[in-house]
């Protein structure tokens, strides 16, 4: 499948040529970032390519919240970046046996997964987003996952990322961390 | 305010958030707090045996095992307990939300407290899994009193809490939920908002409404909350009307986060219909996910 890549400003371009067409047609070729891709170029993107805000409820709030307190966005000093990966978790017991699929978006600070939802959407928007590799964790033993080498769609990072930061309306005067 | 509140907890790391604030409420209000922990399934033909929920294992179900459990769970909530105090433990086997909901009508327990979730899980697997659990989607559709659903943790919540939001869809169960926000709302002497979330999605099908529709279906909300809910607030005027377009449950969360709202407060589900039919609407479902806040979800009047 043809990659297309996605640029620190949010401009998408395919066999090197910007992206003038509609985004829908590219959803699901797979990706490729800038190596200093943020979360901020992320939605960059999205406001360049307006149809990409219909993938998710929460996108156009998102962004709202953006423009409006963009003048206090900064890096959060507790993460180093952000890492965007899907996993593949098989379960057992309790319940009846079951094979999902999921993608995550988290901070990484040294070698530590970090939970995202208790930072303010304004503290990530300047950390450099990266793709990670697809984590495969069997009857849920986290301590022992397989990682493999895999690929993202458009689609995968615009509605993973949507969803994730949906839990990250959080007021400003909440600073609880975990 | 609260006489009895219930704590219902599978006495794992999932609760903690939930314990925090069960244990705070029962302090400030001097109420009877019961810890409440349904632990297994009981074997069939009455014996004792029981599969605990946590391990999945079979274990003896006799006096020994409910000493056992109870002194887990003491050991469980030993700091909370050291703080606020010792409070009553109930232990035993069934299934969760039926014993809950029994017993909480047998003791007339004012509010129930629960976590949304039984396990502490990613946000991106909670999409799949269901949105609350069997539990509290259960006990929060079918009990009497207000439920209380705490999905993350939360310093200032309770003890310092000053901002309720109200949200509305003006149904019936709205009625008992504005009921509940505005008694808090009082007795404490904070503030209440009262908010309605003009659903334009579905408020013109296949149709996008223009301005002069929506700003006339503003007022018509604006004047519907002062005729339904401000009409009642007597001398009350601790208070505002927002009334914002957009979808429901993220509009919601958005006016939380900008007043720093410390409860929300919301029926159940978003029609007139007997709540004993009635299933977790989507707005509630999809608040309690993701509030930073603790969301109380009220369907009867009965306990108010």
């Amino acid at each position: 499948m043809e990659k297309i890549f996605l640029h620190k400003n949010g401009v998408i371009t395919k066999q090197g040529k910007k992206l003038t067409a509609s985004v829908l047609k590219l959803l699901g070729n797979t990706i490729e970032i800038d190596e200093v891709f943020t979360l901020n170029s992320f939605f960059m993107m999205v406001k360049k390519y307006p149809d990409l805000k219909n993938i998710s409820e929460v996108l156009e709030a998102l962004l709202e919240i953006i423009s409006k307190n963009c003048s206090s966005g900064f890096k959060t000093e507790e993460l180093e970046s952000l890492l965007f990966y899907k996993t593949i978790e098989i379960e057992g017991f309790p319940g009846t046996p079951s094979l999902n699929f999921y993608t995550t978006l988290k901070g990484v600070s040294n070698t530590n997964i970090i939970d995202l939802k208790f930072f303010h959407l304004e503290n990530l928007l300047n950390h450099k987003l990266k793709l990670g590799k697809l984590k495969h964790v069997v009857f849920g033993d986290k301590e022992d996952v397989f990682q493999y080498e895999t690929f993202y769609t458009l689609f995968d990072l615009v509605e993973g990322i949507a969803w994730e930061l949906s839990f990250n309306f959080n007021p400003i005067e909440c600073s609880i961390r975990r | 305010m609260f006489k009895k509140i219930l704590f219902a907890t599978t006495s794992s790391p999932a609760c903690d958030a939930a314990a925090k604030i069960a244990f705070e409420l029962a302090e400030k209000y001097k109420s009877e707090l019961i810890l409440y922990h349904v632990f297994g399934v009981p074997s069939h033909g009455g014996g004792f045996s029981v599969t605990d929920y946590l391990t999945g294992e079979e274990d003896d179900a006799g006096p020994d095992y409910i000493e056992f459990v109870k002194d887990e769970m003491k050991n469980t909530y030993e700091k909370l307990i050291e703080k606020h105090g010792e409070p009553r433990f109930e232990v035993l086997a069934g299934i969760p939300s039926t014993e809950i909901l029994r017993f909480a009508r047998k003791e007339g327990i004012d509010c129930i407290i629960m976590g949304s979730h039984t396990r502490a899980d990613e946000t991106g697997a909670a999409r799949f899994r269901g949105i609350v659990g069997t539990t509290m989607q259960t006990v929060a559709q079918r009990a009497r009193c207000p439920v209380l659903i705490i999905s993350r943790p939360c310093a200032t919540c309770f003890w310092y809490f000053n901002k309720i939001i109200f949200g509305t869809d003006f149904s019936k169960a709205s009625m008992s939920a504005f009921k509940f926000a505005f008694k808090m709302a009082e007795s404490i002497g904070c503030k209440l908002y009262l908010f309605h979330a003009l659903d334009i999605d579905t408020s013109q099908a296949g149709v996008s409404p223009g301005q002069k529709s929506i700003e006339d279906k503003i007022t018509a909300a604006r004047a519907r909350l002062e005729e339904e809910y401000v009409s009642q607030m007597n001398d009350f005027d601790n208070y505002e009307i927002s009334i914002w377009e957009g979808i429901p449950y993220v509009e919601l969360l958005k006016f939380a986060r900008e007043t720093s709202g410390d409860l929300i407060v919301m029926a159940h589900h978003t029609r007139d219909i007997d709540p004993d039919q009635a299933l977790l609407g989507t707005t509630v479902e999809q608040v309690v996910l993701r509030s930073a806040c603790p969301v109380a979800s009220v369907n009867r009047p009965d306990r108010l």
